[in-house]
């Protein structure tokens, strides 16, 4: 089957882009790396259809699988107990978390490809089949609605509210230099 | 602009225990799209000619605002809401004096990047907190009444309390339900037994495979007091509300086998469209590139996934003495295994007690 040689020539990149997501949002290493495995497994099974665009593929597929986790109520969060600043990460990525869950669809995408996938707004714009600019837009609206939850927001989430500081220096670092 | 102070500094090897996890996982899935593909991957499809006639009418279709539903694009995958109700749709606001009940409410997970298309079937007693029940510790309410209660709103409220987003909705009244089998010629059914409801009008006198119209099909749908004949004695079917709810999903996976098989003709769309103008109401963030691209995949989706997911359920017994089904707080992955596609783990099968595909 020539199309997998393509798979295994790609597959550390991709186990490591669908681990990179899966950490940023969990900070666990076990979740990440079952992330990873399920992820470049479904992908196998697909690949025909995926080999074309299979990054995108990759980062909404571990994104969903990490989101539907926590959505069966499975703890995901785990922030190493000993690392320095672990606190101020795990409320950065609820304030991912929550994000992913709450934003409307094509904004939640954006985020999940550009921020988490690192992936250009052009491949991103490719990938969801729109302009860039709209690419562009559906970032400003997602950093401007989540910002606006952090204003107004003291508690509701789980299993804690991020701390709206914290949350807030994560929107900015997200900010687009534009 | 980069979120890479999230990563993990250390990231291990993607090696060979990793390599050999992801062979395992791929193996599993294999052996499970064989298991459920089967016979629904040998129909090919071909849904007739979309014709300009049919498009016209699926722009005259009913429809409804509902909240939270919301285009995702025609070729996403997404997850429709299909409730059957008692009576004519008297859907909009004015009229909650005379709402319907839902009396069938299927969940439709279409899946296109798996080929798949995912059918859950949610019991009517079962009881969840009340939508929009504000006080903690609020009251609750069963499926079968919280459309009367709160309209289609509620019931998407209501069900995406267990986790399952919903994206569209779909409401079809029964008499809808029968003449589309009777416009596919009829489902064919297997019985291991004589079985009958006297309140429905099931009535099928001899065990074996009996194609039924779509009176016969509305009666096993509807049937909740379905008595078997063993040994020369009616029986009354042990399986209550379940065995309903999983007798609805197998009339419901006949019906679409049936509908698929004669999605050929090319006159079939414009059928279809002038009976959905009829019978069905749909929200109103649903447009027509979607409609079709959905029923498409309806009709040619290389898995149709009926029996793999149920949704686990306990019954209870209320104060007031009523039987209800109540759901654990872990719903065992079958809110991810409907979104995504089965993983691993045991398949679990929840046939119906005494009725059977025929193929």
């Amino acid at each position: 089957m020539a199309h997998h040689d393509d798979y295994e020539q790609r597959f550390a990149d991709l186990a490591q882009l669908a681990y990179r997501v899966a950490f940023r949002l969990t900070g666990d290493r076990s979740t990440s790396e079952d992330t990873a495995q399920e992820t470049l497994a479904r992908a196998y099974v697909r690949w025909s259809r995926i080999g074309g665009h299979a990054e995108p593929w990759v980062v909404r597929v571990a994104t969903n699988l990490v989101i539907g986790r926590w959505r069966r109520r499975q703890p995901v969060l785990a922030p190493a107990a000993d690392a320095p600043g672990s606190d101020v990460q795990l409320d950065e990525r609820l304030a991912l978390v929550a994000a992913l869950r709450t934003l409307p669809r094509r904004q939640r995408e954006v985020l999940a490809l550009r921020y988490l996938g690192d992936l250009s707004i052009e491949q991103t714009a490719a990938e969801l089949g729109c302009t860039e600019s709209t690419v562009k837009a559906h970032a400003a609206r997602a950093l401007r609605s989540m910002r606006a939850r952090l204003d107004g927001s003291s508690g509701g989430d789980r299993p804690r509210a991020a701390a709206p500081a914290i949350g807030l220096a994560l929107i900015d670092s997200m900010e687009d230099p534009t | 602009m980069t979120l890479d102070r999230l990563d993990d500094p250390t990231p291990p090897e993607f090696g060979g225990t990793f390599r050999r996890a992801v062979a395992q996982r791929v193996r599993r899935r294999r052996r499970r799209r064989i298991a459920v593909g089967g016979a629904a991957s040998a129909v090919v499809l071909g849904i007739g000619a979309v014709t300009t006639r049919g498009v016209t009418q699926l722009n005259g279709i009913d429809r409804i605002e509902v909240a939270g539903t919301d285009s995702v694009g025609s070729h996403e995958p997404q997850t429709m809401l299909l409730i059957g109700t008692d009576g004519a749709p008297a859907l909009d606001g004015d009229r909650t004096d005379v709402r319907p009940r839902a009396d069938a409410v299927t969940l439709v997970r279409f899946d296109p990047s798996a080929g798949a298309v995912r059918l859950l079937s949610l019991p009517r007693a079962l009881v969840l907190p009340r939508p929009g029940a504000v006080e903690p510790g609020g009251t609750s309410t069963r499926l079968s009444e919280v459309m009367v209660e709160g309209g289609v709103d509620a019931v998407v409220a209501f069900v995406e309390q267990l986790g399952f987003g919903v994206d569209h909705v779909a409401v079809l009244d029964m008499a809808g339900f029968r003449d589309l089998v009777d416009d596919a010629g009829g489902i064919d059914v297997r019985f291991d037994a004589p079985t009958r409801d006297r309140q429905s009008g099931l009535d099928v006198p001899a065990a074996g495979c009996r194609r039924l119209d779509g009176a016969q099909a509305l009666a096993l749908v509807r049937a909740r007091h379905l008595e078997r004949q063993l040994d020369g004695q009616w029986v009354s079917d042990p399986s209550g509300g379940l065995g309903r709810t999983s007798r609805q999903r197998a009339v419901l996976a006949a019906a679409l086998v049936q509908i698929r098989s004669s999605a050929a003709d090319p006159l079939a769309f414009d059928r279809w469209a002038s009976w959905a103008r009829e019978h069905l109401t749909l929200d109103a963030a649903l447009d027509t590139a979607t409609i079709v691209s959905l029923l498409r995949q309806l009709l040619g989706a290389e898995t149709l996934d009926t029996s793999t997911l149920n949704l686990p359920v306990v019954p209870a017994v209320r104060t007031d003495g009523s039987n209800v089904l109540e759901v654990p707080s872990d719903l065992g992955g079958v809110v991810q295994d409907f979104s995504d596609g089965p993983v691993a783990g045991t398949p679990s099968s929840d046939e119906p007690v005494g009725i059977g595909s025929c193929s």
